[in-house]
């Protein structure tokens, strides 16, 4: 049996540690010698990896164009895993079988500054989502942004701006965009099959619909304090919202989702969705509604203080209707023309109505469903995958099928709806000074301050 | 560690001058909550509220939350008491008011913040830069950039400085100010400022100067400032620039070719393209991939007015694959129909499709939506016209996620694909498109086609390109796993071998007819720049020789044309060695391994340089294949090239056989030598004729061939070739270990490996055991355990349980709290102390301290662990002998675990915790036995004095085993086993499971020891071998 050089042996011992993970502090330590333009694959990292987030992590992994090279996230043994899975996906495809190219941060900021990394993908709790698209924008990064997008409107205004005036990509992540039913749905519309549109209906899931997640969220969460648990970096966690007691339930996804600290609840969190597929429908990307009229219901007791059910009336500028419910508030009138799912969007015009969630596409008249599209109708953007669509912007530079304009006016209307519950008064909004007119108080919820020494 | 805690801070004082106010809920002042409170002014307070909100910016419990509720109330009077904390706060509560400040954008503000710019904190200069760019106003900005000599020089507040100048400058803009938003736009140019303020400010520039915009866009795409090219691209892309790239279309040919790439694509997105246009973007631009988009856009344009015949047809798979549902979204072909393009069965070697027609029809495209690009998308297929053969594609290169196929126009009834190759595990096809679409666009499409054949033909006589063509193999060694792009250089000085253009022939052809990867001919010094480079999976140096990357008349140069070179030269040889290191690949054949003969660091990368050719050409040399079952050596086995007749070299140091593998050489013995050859020989003695090496993360091939122009046809000679740049690719596996340092079983070179949180048994680059110290979980277990190849055989945290930690012990329940699983509320072990011993033998001895406590309380349990390893023998077999003895650092303690089904409350899966090993995943043929004679589940809850399970690796064919014996000390000894045997995911794990028939009480004052040996084998074991091994175990386990 040969053996190694000795000498080194004992090096080794005496050193034990000595190979310490390179620490990165900001973007001046890689120096300035610019990053080589975005070649055919595009660099990713990804913020926040708990469930959404590992999930599009094996989206974006699946598509060769794309290498991911880093994840950040508060909990550590969810970047460690993250970090696992990747390297063993990547090390599958090497020659060699080995891959270890992808790096842990516990501080999204340590993954911003690398000058290696073209885009990032952002899944955390939704009050970070601006705060660090914001900062990834400003890094010269392109940016996936799950929904819903900030959990103040002028922080997604900021937000606007900054992708704007630094040319990044943006996708937003309703990825129902990529999906052919709701593109054709939306097509049908456009295009005046039913007519001049009059009205839609849009739901979604409130926080006790029935379903997969009741059971998860009964007694609307622990407001009892506990130790942290370890692993946990909750002062990131919580970043720029309130100071909080740490409770069970706080920093799980089902606090994550229903608490107003973090969220405005499924209003937006699932809204999000079948909102951008009426926003495509009836051509408004730009704008949200200006009236806006609502009830709704919050959990008097435990932690959760989103909304749980809701039924809001918005009225377009264009004099289209919009209703939103949420599927309980929903069912009897949905059934009324459909079987009912626990989400959709329908359009309603004089000569029929077509309704489309992610089972299905449904119509009063069933030759819509397939209908041909001609070459001289409108065609909306085809995408057929959400993250290729984005990989490939960031590429080319060409706007995505889920643009920031979008995705600002549709999470404002899950915000005036919030906001005419919590107030319970009719509001008027103002599309061109994106303000609420008339009602001092109310405007004042389009703005959230931010724990220092988070900012803007 | 435990994280910060967050409380909720009564505060009295504060709450009781609160409660005077107004504007609270009875609630919140019930709460005497600070925090609350002003969370709830924040809401709805008034101007009256702000002398209470501005006492408690005082408060540290809950300053931050007053300076919040004080950004929300509107008025000065909120306005005047933040202005106020501006002097008394310091810190991160500063931070925080400067940002309130710049939220509330008054003017008025800004002497106040500016006083802010020369603070020593870095956070908060770059927060009162930030609250100041958030401001604005008309002179706000110039004041800002004239400030900059006296900020204290830091990166971050550089950067702050960038983007605050920039908000302040589109607001100038907006504000119609055009005249001073350009002077700041041209001063953030610089490049002082961060990439991102950059682009922006060009951004802003060409919107604030319409007029100007074409040609500055055109100046951007130009330069060789790839930051500008950025922000030219990205101005093209918002709706504005659309505009204006129609009259930029005739730059094309000056620009990079990746932004020739992205321009291309951009102006195919902006959609009002004609195809005339887009016929003339092919004639613009030299890069294959714009020229094929273009293609693609023209089609698409042309198809989107015709009638898709496939939607008329009828759909039939004709293959006898079924689908089988495992799909992850509902098939969703346009003709409603689900099983229409829908074989979703995997890994089948062919596919098949039939399109029939109602009745005959002329058909001349076919366009192939994939799933996703080039994931799960037909790569390779024939399509048939009426049964008969009209096109063959080979690695379908997809745009937009569509493959266009044309085909020469047929009238016909049937229309069938047969896939026998696919990108993914199976191809997706979204739609199928089938067209006729006219005269002009096939004439187009020919044309291309035609140019791109073209590039290769031409350039040898007719006979030898058709002798080439045929030669050439017709599949790749590999499939690609994903578009391969391979730049084959001939940039040559000194002497030019003839063979040259028999090179780009050669590799040009074989990548298009194999379909494994796509080549690019290249000469020029531009490809080697890095936005270029970065293209290509590698570089095949086609007979390259002597200084590439200087100007021809780089001896004639002077002064700045002379520097320029050479800084040109010195940045293109960086350029090519972090391509290498970074993970990409490097061919070269014949003389390439004589380029840069001056560069040292081209030694490095190569391993070798040229010495000398002691055969000149045409003489020929007897070969010697020494490492047959490489990969790379395939088309050399079984005698297929004997000898070769060639020029043939002799390499020197650097080349090593401690750092190459040398796949094949000159055999001496049996060439003929004469002494004037004698007499040039190094004293190595050595010619290596292929070998490859890694280089950084990457590979490298060399291959002495080249020098005679009938090598070039030579089958043999090609498909080596070929394995070559498939390894180099990425795409054909194979190891480098160099010939000196090849691992075996015979002769081992074991090496110890410590890092924080590992300590490794090394053999050569191999794993053959490591033991992972979890500080931050407090665990330590072995992942891999392996053999001494390196091929593991333990599964870390598979996805169904995370908490499976390869070869681990772990208790269920001490005192009713949960150890087992990584749940919130478990208990947390912490490895308080340990020592390791690692031998010269590589054996290795390592003792650890380990406490147990539940969440939030003291250690209630302390283990003394006492892991020893033996050095594997020479079978490569090794024993780890692993002892823990547990103290009570209290009272009694219950060891627990689910009960098993026969118990109250108990599972079916009840009984587990202890000494545990969870077998590789990519395991099969599991043969699970014990002591007393049983197999597979019958041992389970059965005493044994060992469990063992030898199994087959599925990739390899290696065999191996892991056996887990008792100690005859042990207090349950022969411990019932606890074994879970599936094969779906597999889920093989088995135990020694010590409280499987009950708990056990933990005296306080009386320690339990337990003990184990596990045992790693190559091969199958038998019982008689395991049963000594147990035996010897016994009388010899460390203590």
């Amino acid at each position: 049996m040969k053996t190694s050089d000795p000498t080194r042996r004992d090096l080794l011992r005496l050193l034990p540690g000595a190979i310490a993970a390179p620490y990165v502090l900001s973007s001046s330590t890689y120096g300035s010698s610019g990053r080589p333009a975005p070649s055919e694959r595009v660099t990713l990292g990804f913020i926040g990896v708990g469930g959404r987030g590992a999930s599009l992590l094996g989206s974006f992994q699946a598509l060769p164009e794309s290498q991911c090279v880093a994840v950040s996230d508060c909990f550590a043994a969810r970047r460690a895993e993250a970090v696992r899975v990747v390297n063993e996906r990547y090390a599958a495809r090497t020659a060699a079988g080995e891959f270890d190219g992808c790096t842990a941060y516990q501080d999204y900021r340590e993954l911003l500054a690398r000058e290696d990394i073209d885009a990032v993908v952002i899944a955390t709790p939704d009050h970070w989502h601006v705060p660090i698209a914001l900062d990834a924008v400003r890094a010269g990064k392109d940016v996936y942004v799950e929904k819903p997008l900030g959990v103040a409107v002028s922080w997604n205004q900021a937000l606007r701006d900054a992708v704007q005036r630094y040319g990044a990509v943006f996708q937003y992540g309703t990825q129902q965009r990529s999906d052919r039913k709701f593109r054709h749905a939306c097509e049908l519309v456009r295009n005046g099959y039913l007519g001049e549109l009059e009205r839609i209906e849009a739901w979604c899931p409130g926080m006790a619909a029935p379903g997969w997640y009741e059971q998860t969220s009964k007694g609307w969460g622990s407001t009892e304090e506990i130790p942290v648990p370890e692993g946990l970096d909750y002062d990131m966690w919580l970043g720029p919202a309130p100071e909080a007691p740490y409770t069970k339930d706080r920093c799980t996804q089902w606090g994550a989702y229903h608490i107003y600290d973090y969220a405005l609840g499924f209003i937006a969190g699932w809204g999000a969705h079948p909102l951008d597929i009426a926003q495509w429908g009836n051509d408004s990307d730009g704008e949200a509604p200006v009236e806006i009229e609502g009830t709704g219901k919050i959990p008097e007791e435990g932690l959760f203080d989103t909304i749980s059910d809701w039924d809001v009336h918005y009225r377009y500028r264009n004099g289209v209707e919009l209703r939103l419910m949420n599927t309980r508030t929903a069912k009897e009138t949905v059934e009324s023309y459909r079987k009912a799912g626990d989400h959709g969007t329908t359009f309603f015009g004089p000569k029929g109505w077509v309704s489309v969630d992610r089972g299905g596409i449904y119509a009063s008249e069933e030759a819509w469903l397939k209908q041909v599209i001609g070459p001289d109708e409108i065609h909306l953007r085809e995408s057929t995958h959400h993250q290729a669509d984005f990989l490939s912007c960031v590429r080319s530079r060409a706007r995505t099928v889920s643009p920031v304009e979008a995705a600002v006016q549709s999470d404002v209307i899950s915000h005036l709806g919030d906001i005419a519950i919590r107030t319970g008064r009719a509001l008027r909004w103002d599309v061109e000074q994106e303000t609420i007119t008339g009602d001092a108080d109310a405007a004042r919820m389009l703005h959230r301050p931010l724990r220092a020494p988070w900012r803007l | 560690m435990v994280g910060p805690r967050w409380r909720v801070v009564p505060v009295a004082c504060a709450a009781a001058l609160l409660l005077g106010g107004t504007a609270l809920s009875q609630e919140a002042a019930a709460r005497q909550d600070g925090r609350a409170l002003c969370r709830e002014l924040g809401r709805s307070g008034t101007a009256q509220d702000v002398p209470r909100l501005e006492a408690l910016l005082a408060d540290p419990s809950c300053a931050d939350a007053a300076r919040r509720a004080l950004e929300q109330i509107p008025g000065d009077e909120s306005l005047n008491a933040l202005y106020g904390a501006l002097d008394t706060a310091k810190g991160e509560p500063l931070i925080g008011v400067l940002s309130s400040l710049g939220e509330r954008r008054d003017v008025r503000a800004l002497p106040g913040i500016a006083e802010h710019l020369s603070s020593r904190g870095e956070g908060v200069r770059a927060a009162a830069i930030a609250a100041i760019g958030r401001i604005g106003g008309s002179r706000t900005g110039r004041r800002l950039l004239a400030t900059e000599s006296e900020l204290p020089a830091s990166a971050a507040t550089q950067e702050a400085l960038g983007h605050a100048l920039l908000e302040c400058a589109d607001e100038l803009r907006r504000a119609g100010e055009a005249e001073d938003a350009r002077a700041l736009y041209e001063a953030l140019h610089d490049g002082r400022f961060p990439r991102a303020v950059r682009i922006g400010a060009f951004l802003g520039h060409v919107a604030a100067t319409p007029g100007g915009a074409q040609a500055r866009l055109r100046n951007a795409l130009q330069r060789r400032d790839p930051q500008l090219a950025e922000a030219a691209l990205r101005h093209l892309a918002t709706p504005e620039g659309a505009g204006r790239i129609v009259p930029l279309l005739e730059e094309l040919p000056d620009c990079s070719e990746s932004t020739q790439e992205r321009f291309v694509a951009l102006a195919i997105a902006a959609g009002t393209l004609e195809t005339a246009q887009l016929r003339r973007l092919t004639q613009l631009t030299s890069s294959r991939v714009a020229q094929r988009q273009a293609l693609a856009a023209a089609l698409e344009h042309a198809a989107s007015g015709l009638e898709n015949l496939a939607r008329g047809a009828l759909a039939s798979s004709p293959d006898d694959i079924e689908p089988d549902h495992s799909g992850q979204e509902a098939p969703a072909a346009v003709d409603g129909d689900e099983g229409t393009y829908w074989d979703e069965v995997d890994q089948q070697s062919a596919y098949r499709i039939l399109l029939t027609l109602p009745k005959a029809q002329a058909v001349s495209a076919l366009s192939v939506q994939g799933w996703a690009q080039h994931n799960f998308a037909p790569r390779d297929f024939e399509v048939e016209l009426d049964g008969a053969v009209v096109t063959r594609v080979r690695g379908a290169r997809y745009v937009e996620n569509r493959h266009w196929v044309l085909l020469p126009r047929t009238t016909c009834r049937t229309i069938e694909l047969h896939i026998t190759g696919y990108y993914g595990q199976s191809p997706a096809i979204r739609e199928l498109g089938v067209f006729d679409v006219g005269e002009e666009l096939a004439a187009f499409a020919a044309e291309l086609a035609q140019g791109e054949a073209e590039l290769a033909r031409g350039i040898v006589p007719d006979e030898e390109y058709e002798k080439i063509l045929a030669a050439a193999p017709a599949e790749p060694r590999v499939a690609p796993r994903e578009p391969r792009r391979l730049l084959v250089y001939s940039r040559c000085f000194g002497f030019v071998h003839t063979s040259i253009p028999h090179g780009k022939v050669v590799f040009a052809l074989m990548g298009e007819k194999s379909g494994a990867w796509e080549a690019e001919l290249r000469e020029d010094l531009e490809v080697f720049e890095q936005e270029n480079l970065s293209r290509f999976d590698a570089i095949l140096l086609n007979n390259t020789n002597n200084e590439l990357f200087l100007p021809a008349n780089h001896a004639e140069l002077e002064g700045a044309e002379k520097a320029a070179a050479e800084a040109t030269d010195a940045r293109l040889k960086q350029n090519l060695l972090e391509f290498v290191a970074g993970g990409k690949g490097m061919a070269v054949i014949h003389a390439g391994v004589a380029s840069f003969r001056k560069w040292p660091e081209f030694g490095e990368l190569m391993g070798a340089r040229f010495q000398n050719h002691p055969w000149s050409s045409g003489s020929t040399v007897v070969l010697d294949l020494e490492d047959p079952e490489h990969p790379v050596s395939a088309a050399l086995r079984d005698g297929a090239l004997p000898e070769i007749t060639d020029e043939i070299y002799q390499l020197a140091p650097p080349f090593s056989r401690d750092d190459s593998r040398v796949l094949l050489s000159v055999d001496l013995a049996k060439t003929k030598v004469t002494p004037k050859q004698e007499a040039t020989f190094l004293e190595a003695r050595d010619f290596p004729m292929s070998y490859v090496r890694a280089y950084g993360k990457g590979r490298v091939f060399y291959n002495a061939f080249g020098h005679q122009h009938e090598l070039f046809w030579n089958p043999v000679v090609l498909q080596h070739w070929m394995d070559g740049v498939q390894f180099v690719l990425g795409d054909l596996p194979g190891d480098t270990t160099p010939t000196n340092r090849m691992g075996s079983v015979e002769s081992p070179m074991f090496e110890w490996k410590s890092e924080k949180d590992a300590i490794s048994l090394l053999n050569g680059e191999a794993v053959v055991w490591r033991l992972n110290r979890d500080w931050e979980l407090g665990k330590a277990y072995f992942h891999p355990l392996g053999l001494t190849d390196g091929t593991p055989l333990t599964w870390l945290s598979p996805p169904d349980h995370v908490w499976h930690r390869a070869l681990w012990f772990e208790w269920k329940f001490i005192d009713g709290v949960n150890y087992w699983e990584d749940v919130e509320g478990k208990g947390l072990t912490e490895i308080v102390e340990m020592d390791t011993e690692l031998a010269a033998d590589f054996s290795a001895r390592m003792r650890f301290t380990i406490d147990y406590r539940p969440p939030g309380g003291a250690p209630v349990m302390r283990e003394e662990r006492r892991v020893a390893i033996s050095a594997p023998d020479e079978a490569g077999r090794y024993r780890i002998d692993w002892s823990g003895t547990f103290t009570s650092l209290g009272g009694d303690l219950l060891l627990d675990r689910t009960p098993p089904a026969d118990e109250p409350d108990g599972k079916s899966w009840g009984g587990y915790a202890g000494m545990s090993v969870r077998l590789a995943q990519h395991t099969s043929e599991w043969r699970l036995t014990d002591s007393e004679g049983r197999s597979g589940m019958q041992c389970h809850r059965q005493p044994a004095r060992w469990v063992h399970a030898d199994f087959r690796y599925r990739s390899t064919g290696r065999e191996a085993g892991v056996a887990i014996l008792d100690s005859p000390r042990n207090p349950r000894h022969p411990t019932p086993s606890f074994i879970v045997l599936t094969e779906a995911q597999p889920f093989v794990y088995y135990s020694p499971a010590i409280l499987f028939d009950g708990p056990y009480t933990l005296r306080q004052g009386e320690p339990l020891s337990l003990s184990y040996g596990i045992l790693v084998h190559p091969g199958r074991a038998e019982r008689e071998w395991l049963d000594e091994e147990w035996q010897a175990f016994t009388q010899t386990e460390a203590r």
